[in-house]
C-alpha cells in the first residue's frame, strides 16, 4: 500500500507539474524574437503565403487563445506539426524516442553494475592500488565530457581502428527490421535476424559508451565513498566482532545501504543522458530525440520545442518516481516512515 | 582479487577479438557491394526536403536535382537548354509562354509526363508557396493546358527572368499524388496535397529514383535505367546523402571509403587535414557565387552615410580573407558573384587604412563617429565569420572605430532581421544564388520589405533602387535585361549599398581514385549532378 499511495501522491503532483512547465516553455516560444511563421517558411516565402500559414497556426490570436488551441491538441495526442519534419510531432516522436531510448538503456543499464562492481573494489581495497587505479581513472573519465569521448572513440575505432561502423544511423542499410518495439537489437531478434541484431548492436556501442562512461565513474566513487562511510559505523564492528566472514558483511549489511543514494543519483543521471545525448548523437548520426531537440531548438520549431521539453519533463517524473519506489524498496526505514 | 581482474582481462580480450572480427569492414558497409553496384555518398548538414513545393536550401537542391525533371535545364555558362520542355515561344508583349513539352517522358511510377503534370506542379508550388516558390509566386497568373503536350503560362507582367528561373521548377506525377493525398491537411479537399507522401517517396521523373528513407539519417536512391535523357554505365548505381556532416565523422568515413565525397561545409583545417592524409583524395571546386558580404544597416547611424560605407570596403584584408580564412576564394567586385547574367564589377575595393580614413572624414560622423560603439554581429555556427570579423574589428581599431562583436546563433539574426532595429548593424552574411539570372538576387537582397529577412539585412529601402530593379525584371530580351541589371550594379557601387567580400567555391574532397567528380553547371546542388559524376568501383583498393 505504501508504494501505490507514493505513486498515485506522486503522478497527482506530476500533473501540475507538467501543467506549470507546458504554460512556461509555450510562453517562453513565444516571447523569444523571430516570427514563427516566416522561421517556419523561409526568407523567400512570399508574405501571403506566410500570413496563410500564421492564420493556419493561430500564430495572430492572443497568447491564451494560441495556448488553449495548443493543449486541447496535447490532451488529444496532437503536438502539432514540426516545422523542420513537416510531420506530426508525436510521430517524431514515435520515431525518434526509441533511438534514444535504446542509447539510454545501453549507456544506464549494463554501466549500472560496473559502477557498483569498481564502487565496491575500490571500497574493499581502499588506499590499495586498484583503489588508487580506479579514483585516478574516475576523475580523468568524470571531467572529460561525453562528447569527446565520443569523438576520441570515432578516431580510434572508427578511424585508426576501423571495427567499429562510423556512421549510419541505428543498422546498417542492408538490414531491413521490421519496426516492433523501437528498439533495434531487440527487433531483430524478434524477427530472427541474429546478423541484423550484431549489427544493431556494434552501432550502439560508440555512442552508449561514450555516454556511459562518465556517469559510471561518479557511481563508482559515490558507491565506494558510501561503502566506507558505512564501513565505519557501530552496526558493521557489532557484526564483525561477532565472526561474521567479511564476504557476508560485505555484500548483505554493507553493500545494500551504501547503494541508496548511488541509485537516487543513477535515476538523476539516466534521466539527463536524454537531454545531453544531442552531441554523441549528432557525431554518430544516431537519429534521436535530443538531437531532434537540439534542431528544434535551434530552428526555433515551436510545436516540437514544446512537445520534446513536456516528454523530457514526463520522462525525468517517471525516472524519478521509479527510483523513489526502488529506494523504498531498498531501505526499510523509508517503509516505516510513510506507514508512520 | 588477482583471479578476478584474471577473468576481467580475459573476458574484455574476447569481447575486442569478437567485435573486431565480426565488425563490419569499410566493404561490408557498402551495403550494395554484393549486387555489383557502385555508389556515391555525399554528407549534408540537414535531412532534405525534396518536395519541389518546400525544398530549396543545398540538401534538398542536391536530390531534387536527380530526382525530379525541371522544364529547362541549366547549362555550364548561365544559360538554359531545352529539357522537358523541347521548345517554347513568348508572347511580343511578354505575357505569354507557351511550352511545347516532350512526348516520351515517363515518372518513375511508369505514369506519362504531360501538359497537365506540368500544370499541376506549377499551381501546387504556387498553392503551397514555399521552396522555389518565390521564383514564380509575383508573376504568374495562372497555367493552361493547350493539350496533352502544350502548356502555356500566363504572367502578371512581363517577366525577363521566367526562362532561367525555370530550370528550379520541378515536375511531379499528378496521378500518383493524387492517389496519396493524406485524408486531413491544409488544403482542403486535397488533404496535404501530397506532402506527407513526399517525405518519405518520390514522385518524380529524373535520373534516380528515391528507395530508402531514415528519416534524419539519410536517403538513398537508385538509378533510373529507363531516364528519358541517358545514364552512363558508369554513373553511379546508388547514391547515398547523409543527413551530418560532423568533422570527425566526415574524415573517418572517407579514410574507410564510406564516403565519396565530403560536403561543402568542412572546415579548412578539416579539408587540409583529409587531403594530407591520403593523396588519393583530390579537391573538386565549383563556384556556384556563394561567398561572404559586410552588410550595412542603411536605418541604423552611422550605416546611413555612404562614406562611412565606404570607408569599411577599405577596412577590409581581401588577401587575407581569399588566402587564408576562405581558401581559393577570390575577391568580389559588385553586389552580385560574377557568376550571373549582366555581372559588372563596379568595385575596386583594397586594404587601405589611409583611404579608409579619408572617407571617414568626408562623412556626417567624421567627428562623432569615434565615440560611437558599432555593433557587429557574426553567425556562431560559421567559425570563419568571426575571423573575419576580428580582422575588421582590428583594423578599424587602427582608425579609431570602436567595433563590439556579437555572436548570435543563427535562427536569432533570422528573427532579428524581419525589422531594422532588430537588425545587427554589421554582419556577415552569404547568399548563393539559385538560378544564374542576377533578377531573383536583386529583389531579395535590395528590394523595398516591408518585413525583413536575413537576404535584406541592409535595409536600403531607396525607391530609386526599386525602379530599377523592377524595370530589369521586365525585360525580356536577355541582352537588354543584362544591360539592366548593369546599370543596378553601377547604381549600387556609387551608393555603396554594401561591401561585397569574397566569391567562395565549393570545395568538396573527394575519392579520386575510383570517382570522377568534376562539377559543370554553377549552381547549386549540382556539383553532385549524378549524371556528371563516374564511379569505378573494380579501382577501389
Amino acid at each position: 500500500m505504501t508504494i501505490i499511495t507514493t505513486i498515485v501522491k506522486r503522478l497527482g503532483g506530476a500533473i501540475v507539474v507538467l501543467l506549470g512547465l507546458s504554460m512556461i516553455i509555450f510562453s517562453l516560444m513565444r516571447i523569444i524574437p523571430g516570427d514563427p511563421a516566416r522561421l517556419a517558411l523561409g526568407p523567400t516565402a512570399p508574405e501571403e503565403i506566410v500570413e496563410q500559414y500564421r492564420e493556419r497556426m493561430h500564430y495572430n490570436k492572443p497568447l491564451p487563445t494560441q495556448y488553449y488551441y495548443w493543449i486541447t491538441g496535447v490532451l488529444k495526442g496532437d503536438l502539432g506539426v514540426s516545422t523542420v519534419t513537416r510531420r506530426n510531432v508525436t510521430r517524431d516522436f514515435a520515431e525518434f524516442l526509441p533511438a534514444t531510448l535504446e542509447l539510454v538503456i545501453w549507456a544506464g543499464i549494463p554501466p549500472i553494475f560496473f559502477a557498483l562492481l569498481l564502487g565496491v573494489l575500490g571500497a574493499m581495497y581502499n588506499n590499495r592500488w586498484p583503489d588508487y587505479l580506479i579514483r585516478f581513472s574516475s576523475y580523468i573519465i568524470v571531467a572529460t565530457p561525453a562528447f569527446v569521448w565520443a569523438v576520441l572513440f570515432m578516431l580510434i575505432f572508427g578511424y585508426w581502428l576501423p571495427i567499429l561502423p562510423s556512421i549510419g544511423g541505428r543498422i546498417s542499410m542492408k538490414f531491413s527490421v521490421p519496426s516492433v518495439t523501437g528498439l533495434m537489437v531487440l527487433d531483430a531478434l524478434i524477427d530472427a535476424q541474429p546478423a541484423a541484431a550484431w549489427d544493431a548492436f556494434l552501432h550502439l556501442l560508440m555512442p552508449s559508451l561514450a555516454l556511459a562512461l562518465g556517469h559510471t565513474m561518479q557511481e563508482a566513487r559515490l558507491t565506494r565513498s558510501h561503502m566506507l562511510e558505512n564501513a565505519g559505523k557501530d552496526y558493521i564492528t557489532m557484526i564483525t566482532s561477532q565472526g561474521v566472514p567479511r564476504r557476508i558483511i560485505n555484500r548483505r549489511f554493507l553493500l545494500k545501504p551504501s547503494v541508496i543514494p548511488t541509485v537516487s543519483i543513477m535515476g538523476l543521471d539516466i534521466a539527463s543522458i536524454f537531454g545531453n545525448a544531442f552531441l554523441v548523437e549528432t557525431i554518430f548520426n544516431w537519429p534521436g530525440i535530443s538531437r531532434y531537440a537540439m534542431n528544434a531548438i535551434l530552428s526555433k520549431d515551436i510545436n516540437a520545442v514544446c512537445g520534446v521539453v513536456l516528454l523530457f519533463g514526463v520522462i525525468f517524473i517517471l525516472t524519478n518516481l521509479l527510483v523513489d519506489v526502488v529506494v523504498i524498496i531498498l531501505d526499510p526505514r523509508m517503509r516505516q516512515t510513510r506507514t508512520a | 582479487m588477482k583471479r578476478f581482474l584474471m577473468v576481467l582481462l580475459v573476458v574484455c580480450l574476447m569481447f575486442t577479438i569478437v567485435v573486431s572480427g565480426c565488425s563490419p569492414t569499410p566493404a561490408d558497409d557498402l551495403d550494395t557491394e554484393e549486387a555489383g553496384e557502385s555508389i556515391f555518398r555525399v554528407t549534408g548538414p540537414i535531412m532534405p526536403k525534396w518536395d519541389p513545393a518546400v525544398g530549396s536550401d543545398y540538401a534538398a537542391c542536391v536530390v531534387l536535382g536527380n530526382v525530379f525533371d525541371s522544364l529547362v535545364f541549366p547549362t555550364a555558362d548561365g544559360g538554359v537548354e531545352p529539357w522537358v520542355a523541347e521548345s517554347w515561344d513568348i508572347s511580343e508583349d511578354g505575357l505569354t509562354w507557351d511550352f511545347k513539352i516532350r512526348e516520351d517522358i515517363y515518372f518513375h511510377s511508369g505514369n506519362h509526363l504531360t501538359a497537365h503534370d506540368v500544370a499541376y506542379s506549377m499551381n501546387r508550388l504556387l498553392e503551397i508557396g514555399e521552396g522555389y516558390a518565390y521564383l514564380f509566386f509575383e508573376y504568374i497568373d495562372s497555367v493552361e493546358v493547350l493539350d496533352d503536350y502544350n502548356v502555356r503560362f500566363n504572367c502578371k507582367t512581363s517577366y525577363g527572368p521566367l526562362l532561367n528561373n525555370l530550370v528550379r521548377f520541378y515536375i511531379v506525377d499528378q496521378e500518383l499524388l493524387e492517389a496519396n493525398y493524406a485524408d486531413s491537411g491544409d488544403y482542403g479537399d486535397k488533404g496535404d496535397y501530397g506532402k506527407g507522401y513526399l517525405l518519405e517517396h518520390d514522385a518524380g521523373s529524373g535520373p534516380y529514383i528515391i528507395d530508402h528513407v531514415d528519416t534524419n539519417i539519410s536517403v538513398s536512391g537508385v538509378k533510373f535505367e529507363d531516364y528519358w535523357a541517358g545514364v552512363d554505365e558508369n554513373n553511379p548505381d546508388r547514391f547515398v546523402v547523409y543527413a551530418s556532416n560532423d568533422g570527425v565523422t566526415v574524415k573517418t568515413m572517407m579514410a574507410r571509403q564510406e564516403l565519396e565525397s565530403t560536403d561543402m561545409w568542412q572546415t579548412a583545417e578539416n579539408i587540409d587535414s583529409m587531403l594530407a592524409s591520403d593523396d588519393t583524395f583530390k579537391l573538386a571546386y565549383n563556384y556556384t557565387g556563394g561567398g561572404i558580404n559586410l552588410w550595412l544597416n542603411h536605418q541604423k547611424p552611422p550605416m546611413d552615410d555612404k562614406y562611412v560605407r565606404e570607408c569599411f570596403g577599405y577596412l577590409v584584408d581581401y588577401a587575407a580573407v581569399c588566402e587564408t580564412i576562405l581558401p581559393d576564394s577570390v575577391q568580389k567586385k559588385s553586389v552580385i558573384p560574377s557568376n550571373l547574367l549582366g555581372y559588372e564589377s563596379v568595385f575596386d575595393f583594397e586594404f587601405n587604412l589611409d583611404k579608409a580614413k579619408a572617407a571617414l572624414e568626408k562623412s556626417k560622423y567624421a567627428d562623432t563617429i569615434k565615440d560611437m560603439k558599432l555593433e557587429f554581429v557574426w553567425n556562431s555556427e560559421s567559425p570563419d565569420r568571426e575571423k573575419v570579423a576580428l580582422m575588421i574589428q582590428a583594423n578599424a581599431a587602427k582608425i579609431g572605430l570602436n567595433i563590439e562583436i556579437v555572436e548570435h546563433p543563427w535562427a536569432t539574426i533570422v528573427a532579428n532581421s524581419a525589422d531594422p532595429k532588430t537588425s545587427p548593424m554589421l554582419t556577415l552574411t552569404s547568399i548563393t544564388p539559385d538560378i544564374s539570372d542576377s533578377g531573383a538576387q536583386f529583389v531579395s537582397m535590395l528590394r523595398t520589405k516591408k518585413v525583413g529577412t536575413w537576404e535584406n539585412m541592409n535595409w536600403v529601402n531607396d525607391p530609386e533602387l526599386d525602379k530599377l530593379i523592377d524595370h530589369a525584371l521586365t525585360v525580356v530580351d536577355i541582352d537588354e535585361r543584362a544591360e539592366a541589371y548593369a546599370e543596378i550594379q553601377r547604381y549600387c557601387g556609387e551608393n555603396i549599398i554594401f561591401i561585397p567580400i569574397a566569391e567562395t567555391p565549393e570545395r568538396l574532397v573527394y575519392q579520386s581514385s575510383y570517382v570522377d567528380l568534376d562539377p559543370k553547371i554553377p549552381l547549386q546542388g549540382f556539383s553532385f549532378y549524378l549524371r556528371d559524376i563516374k564511379v569505378y568501383p573494380e579501382r577501389r583498393k
